[in-house]
């Protein structure tokens, strides 16, 4: 049970981010787009199923609360009540709530929210025409709302019967027909009613066509009877133990109309018309034009008295509920996914970059051993084990596009927040980035968007003076460009202040009042740590930690943070990210006896130098490449390498950042494909280093971190 | 229970207390009374505390009274939440009136009269 609820966790925070999304697109299409219905249905669906499923699993709270939330969109997809701000706004809130729930936050905490629950289901009911709110509503502890009659209530909560977990679930059709003097025993009916409610899904359907008038009227009578269509797990035997009581009173008759067993094939088959229509033999519009002369099956047998509307209705329930029930269970078939917890991927991959190194040793021995048959293996596992690798990497792999509609909420409430108009647009969700690194770009994400809303996008009227239009556009994008995924931030607000910002980093001491700057590097000031522009410190950005973090995360996963600013016109924040952590190709290389791998992703060319143009290049820190005089950086003495120099010195050309640095190396010993493993805490610091990896041969190379190293040669090597 | 004619022909029936098999002679009288009286009923529901089968039955039949009889019979929105929530639990609820109801006028249908 534990596990299962686990699963229904994980799924009610996935419904959750779904009907959040829905919830603001509802929002944004309101009020008449055609699309709104179908939103307003995944709202409604999203809702029944955390609540179906949380009391299967026994989160009656959360159920019970859901069900509030529910029935007024039901009502809002029946038209009844309009989508309006109050609503979205109020379901928001809902939505957060049942989050809360689903954290399990302490009873402490919920208590001391459990006025705000009350409050909402209050509000809720509000909403429902003709329902007002009873004074008593607003009193309603969480516990104390009224059963919701649903499907899987009250027996299926209880852990103990297990047998409605294992039972496929049955649609049937009961036929519940009372004799006339049923109330004469003291049965009431609607409580029948209500006990198969508790067993599933039901659809009931009162027959009064029986009903005579006035005054032939027995007031002792029962002249109505029932047809109910019901979907339950717990087989037939509760069904009939509802009637239990009042089987001689009564025709009972339940048949089976719907089995769930596996994959199931709709038995119906394509109407007459459709066949025609495929064949060529007739037109959609002639079929349509013979039909509109033709009456409605239902409306023929009623005007030809053959069957009371009422019956007719309730065969149509039955048509629309299968319809309904079909589709739902088809929805679910075709997700052929499966859930896996992201520790056993984090497993495999772990297994994958073992598998890695072992093979590294094997095609070391192979090569050493000059054994034509080992080295064919060696080069058949090689091959392997590179797919394996790519294959278990792209699992890894995730839409950002999930990242991304998060912040959709986030823009809204900001924007609410600060009284301004922002739309966020939203570009290359698809754009699959690894897991982990997904998880770590929510904060620097957060932080950067929070700044474009606050300090970028101007408040409606500003805009409308400077000629903007009113409504402020915060743009989100990915894209992928070589082995890199680039993000995008980007708003059309008012761009950075150079001048404040030069003004600023005086003011904190960050640079001296003389000094020449670029623009370019100007705005890298803000990167610095306790930078902050805005003169008062706002609730929403501001507090002066915030880009130095977002730029030390982006680099701690081997990326870059880039700054586009045009005053006036906006901003562009441009995240360069690799596209994953675990396994790099890299260029492996040797200084002294050890060895070190920097990412071929920015390794551009490698060349060598002779011993007189070294002696210059080491004297100035600076070397001619194709014409060009780049930084220079001998690894040799930034690592401080024991040992004589060889006279030639290779160098690797990297290129990060648009400018072009040499490392000088002794010696350049080809592509390696890398496992990366973090350094422990102790060797967190060390400049230059971005992680180890460990060889065929069971040493340890050391892998360079290119972005810190060529900002390293750039400043002189200091 | 209390029935009001007006001069215009029309009658205000005010039903309170509980709508139960056990007042169903009495309802029952009253509604016949009201129907031969006027022309145009309203109920009215104050403090109903229950509602049950006998009663939604009642309602059905006096409607389908009222058709018969080309009069009128509608129930206030007001106070009716007992009684609302009594017809959807007995499965009432409908889209379209019955065979007699022309005019869709049946106390059934969703968020009619």
């Amino acid at each position: 049970m534990e596990k299962q609820k686990e699963t229904y966790r994980e799924e009610a925070y996935e419904l959750l981010a779904e009907l959040e999304t829905s919830l603001l697109e509802l929002e944004e299409t309101s009020p008449s787009a055609q699309n709104d219905a179908e939103l307003i249905d995944r709202v409604f669906r999203a809702l029944h199923t955390i609540k179906g499923s949380g009391a299967m699993f026994g989160f009656d709270d959360i159920a019970a609360f859901t069900h509030e939330v529910e029935t007024v969109f039901d009502m809002v997809r029946d038209g009844k009540i309009p989508v309006t701000k109050e609503l979205i706004n109020l379901a928001l809130s809902a939505r957060d709530r049942i989050k809360t729930m689903l954290d399990g936050e302490s009873s402490e905490i919920q208590e001391q929210e459990g006025q705000s629950q009350a409050e909402l289901v209050a509000a809720l009911r509000a909403l429902i025409p003709g329902r007002p709110v009873s004074p008593k509503a607003e009193e309603t502890e969480p516990k104390e709302l009224p059963p919701p009659p649903f499907e899987a209530s009250a027996a299926e909560s209880n852990p103990s019967e297990s047998k409605a977990e294992i039972e496929p679930s049955v649609t049937y059709r009961i036929r519940f027909h009372p004799h006339r003097d049923i109330f004469s025993n003291g049965t009431n009916p609607i409580l029948l009613l209500n006990e198969l409610r508790e067993l599933g899904e039901a659809n009931i359907v009162a027959q009064t066509e029986a009903i005579p008038l006035l005054k032939d009227y027995d007031p002792e009578a029962c002249y109505t009877y029932w047809d109910i269509i019901l979907t339950t797990r717990k087989g037939l035997d509760p069904i009939r133990d509802v009637f239990i009581f009042v089987e001689n009173d009564c025709k009972i008759s339940i048949e089976v109309i719907d089995e769930e067993v596996g994959a199931e094939e709709s038995i119906a088959y394509k109407r007459l018309g459709e066949i025609l229509i495929a064949r060529g033999d007739i037109s959609t519009e002639t079929l349509r034009q013979v039909l509109r002369h033709q009456k409605r099956i239902g409306e023929m047998l009623v005007e030809k008295k053959v069957v009371d509307r009422g019956v007719v209705e309730s065969a149509l329930a039955e048509q629309e509920y299968m319809k309904k029930r079909r589709s739902i269970r088809k929805e679910r078939d075709m997700v052929s996914s499966i859930r896996v917890p992201a520790e056993r991927l984090d497993a495999l991959v772990d297994l994958v970059g073992e598998l890695v190194t072992v093979q590294a040793r094997l095609t070391q021995k192979a090569f050493s051993g000059n054994e034509p048959e080992l080295l064919s293996i060696a080069e058949e596992v090689e091959r392997l084990t590179g797919e394996l690798r790519d294959k278990t990497m792209s699992i890894r792999m995730v839409p950002v596009g999930t990242l991304f509609n998060k912040f959709k909420r986030l823009v809204r409430d900001l924007a609410e927040e600060l009284k301004k108009e922002v739309t966020l647009v939203i570009e290359g969700g698809d754009t699959e980035l690894d897991k982990t690194m997904i998880e770590k770009l929510n904060d620097p994400l957060v932080h950067l968007i929070r700044n474009a809303v606050d300090h970028g996008i101007e408040p409606p009227d500003l805009r409308e003076a400077v000629g903007k239009p009113r409504c402020g556009t915060l743009r989100l994008s990915a894209e992928h460009s070589g082995a890199e995924v680039l993000i995008r931030v980007s708003g059309d607000g008012a761009g950075i202040d150079t001048v404040a910002v030069r003004a600023k980093a005086v003011e904190k001491g960050l640079i001296s009042p003389e000094s020449q700057l670029t623009e370019k590097e100007i705005i890298s000031l803000i990167f610095e740590p306790g930078f902050s522009t805005a003169r008062k410190i706002s609730d929403v950005s501001g507090r002066g930690v915030g880009l130095d973090v977002v730029k030390r995360t982006v680099e701690s996963l081997r990326g870059a943070v880039e700054i586009l600013n045009r005053q006036g016109v906006g901003t562009t924040t441009i995240l360069k990210l690799p596209l994953t952590l675990a396994i790099i190709d890299g260029l492996m290389v040797k200084i002294g006896e050890s060895y070190f791998v920097a990412p071929l992703s920015v390794v551009e060319e490698c060349v060598e130098l002779s011993h007189a143009e070294l002696v210059k290049a080491k004297r100035r820190n600076m070397m001619s490449f194709r014409g060009e005089i780049i930084p220079y950086l001998s690894l040799r003495e930034l690592f401080l390498t024991e040992g004589k120099a060889p006279d030639v010195e290779q160098i690797i050309i990297a290129e990060a950042k648009d400018s072009r640095v040499g490392f000088g190396v002794d010696q350049v010993i080809g592509q390696y494909q890398t496992v990366i493993k973090t350094l422990g805490r102790m060797y967190k610091n060390i400049e230059g280093i971005s992680g180890a990896t460990i060889l065929g041969d069971g040493t340890v190379a050391l892998i360079l971190d290119a972005g810190r190293l060529i900002h390293l040669a750039e400043s002189g090597g200091k | 229970m209390d029935l009001k004619i007006e001069s215009d022909n029309s009658a205000v029936l005010t039903i309170d207390g509980e709508l139960t098999v056990t007042r169903a002679e009495e309802l029952r009288a009253m509604l016949i009374s009201a129907l031969e009286n006027a022309d145009s009923i309203t109920v009215r529901f104050k403090n109903i505390i229950e509602a049950d089968l006998s009663c939604l039955q009642l309602f059905c039949s006096a409607h389908r009274s009222a058709i018969d009889l080309n009069k009128s019979l509608t129930v206030s929105r007001e106070n009716s939440e007992v009684f609302r929530l009594a017809a959807e639990a007995a499965g009432f609820s409908r889209k379209k009136g019955c065979i007699l109801d022309f005019e869709d006028t049946c106390l059934w249908i969703e968020g009619g009269s």
